[in-house]
């Protein structure tokens, strides 16, 4: 054991891994420019696995609370826009979630067209939860170790 | 018997050096070693297997004022004249344009070298577009006015950046070393097949399932060994790692049992379609 991590967070941060590998392996490589898509996809998945590393080490000095305040500022945001992405359907490229929602839909046929909107919505939802919940549960954890920092700092 | 045309552009850096050449190839093309030898060495090189290679046939040589023009047939599993190119670059060679047909699957291929390295058609063009119109006399005019799908010089093989003609030839006999090596390999697989009473497609099948299973099992053990180090919670990474140990490598090589599987069938029905249909007819 090299570090302090304990073997729930290991479990969060194999699932994480996993879905990140889907999730990459779904979208499809840009051939010319800077893929942003992708790379915001990267940080989607690496600031949150940096802030759960984190949760388990005591972050004692001034410098250290600071930074890691600074990384969850950052975590959030990329975890913000990307949902905010996923559930209205911004994003450049289809990602693996809204393939996910859109094959669910698939077998609803003969219902009415704003039902099947509605279903579609939550369907989105629900699959964006579910899908990135370790990262989402990793921001979590994060967010309570900081409240307490957040305070003594204030 | 099927084999390569190959036809040759050689711009040379002087027209001393161009009759120079010219002289050497004639007589070797002739058969005339002794005066081949001579103009050689006056070129620069002594060796003339570096020059010619003896398995060339149907050879021509003509000059024309700008360029020589160096015309032969090679057998289809013979290399590219990449030696005769780097010998020719470092004695005075500027500039190449090498065209083979493939008379075996009926396709051109075209590859233009300048200053001693492999090119694409557009900067050969760009640094010397004076020699457009000797090297694609024809198309020349389909090319301006655009029309890409009329262009039978757009066959060009074009590298993504340029490569040294010696470079190239190295990566070359590298990968028909490695070409005749996997073919030795499944030659010396299928003997050992055949003395063991079992069909060599059989021992193809098996070899891929295996490399399949060990995938798995790999992966399996990475993971472990990385949870391990990582994580606390020995026990619980060592129980997930046996599980993946066993559940991954199944996975694989069902994986590739259905797809090989699933193309066994397709054979199959496509070969009872075929069977079917002068029946029905």
């Amino acid at each position: 054991m090299l570090t302090q991590i304990e073997w729930w967070g290991g479990l969060i941060f194999v699932l994480g891994a996993l879905v990140h590998r889907l999730v990459m392996g779904a979208l499809e490589r840009k051939k010319e420019g800077i893929d942003w898509h992708r790379l915001q996809m990267h940080a989607f998945f690496l600031l949150p696995a940096v802030v759960l590393a984190g949760y388990f080490y005591p972050l004692t000095p001034r410098w250290q609370q600071y930074a890691y305040l600074g990384v969850l500022g950052a975590a959030l945001i990329v975890v913000l826009v990307m949902l905010v992405q996923e559930v209205t359907g911004d994003a450049g490229e289809e990602d693996a979630a809204d393939k996910a929602a859109k094959a669910g839909r698939e077998g609803e046929e003969g219902e009415k067209q704003e039902e099947e909107e509605e279903s579609g919505w939550l369907v989105t939802l629900l699959g964006v939860l579910v899908l990135y919940s370790p990262v989402l549960a990793a921001c979590g954890l994060a967010c309570a170790k900081a409240w307490p920092m957040v305070q003594q700092l204030l | 018997m099927s084999q390569n045309a190959h036809t040759l552009h050689l711009f040379f850096e002087d027209p001393i050096k161009l009759k120079t050449g010219q002289l050497a190839y004639q007589y070797l093309a002739a058969g005339n070693t002794e005066q081949a030898q001579r103009w050689a060495g006056k070129l620069g090189t002594e060796d003339l297997d570096a020059l010619w290679d003896p398995q060339w046939f149907n050879q021509r040589v003509a000059a024309e004022s700008t360029h020589l023009l160096l015309c032969f047939d090679t057998g289809t599993h013979d290399a590219l004249p990449l030696r005769a190119l780097e010998t020719l670059f470092a004695h005075g060679l500027r500039a190449a344009v090498l065209e083979v047909f493939y008379d075996q699957v009926g396709e051109t291929e075209r590859m233009h070298f300048d200053q001693g390295r492999w090119v694409s058609r557009q900067d050969f063009f760009k640094a010397h577009p004076e020699w457009r119109a000797v090297v694609e006399p024809v198309d020349a005019r389909a090319a301006q006015q655009g029309d890409e799908e009329d262009d039978p010089y757009a066959c060009s093989k074009d590298p993504a950046k340029p490569v040294a003609v010696a470079k190239l030839r190295e990566q070359e006999a590298e990968r028909r070393k490695q070409g005749e090596e996997a073919a030795q390999a499944f030659i010396d697989m299928a003997r050992a097949m055949g003395k063991s009473g079992k069909s060599p497609l059989q021992g193809l099948i098996g070899v891929l399932l295996l490399r399949a299973g060990f995938k798995g099992l790999l992966q399996a053990v990475v993971f472990t060994v990385v949870t391990v180090l990582l994580f606390k919670g020995l026990w619980l990474w060592l129980g997930l790692g046996l599980v993946l140990a066993v559940v991954l490598p199944l996975y694989y090589i069902v994986t590739e049992y259905k797809s090989l599987h699933g193309d066994d069938d397709e054979s199959d029905d496509a070969g009872s379609n075929g069977d079917a249909a002068p029946a029905n007819g």
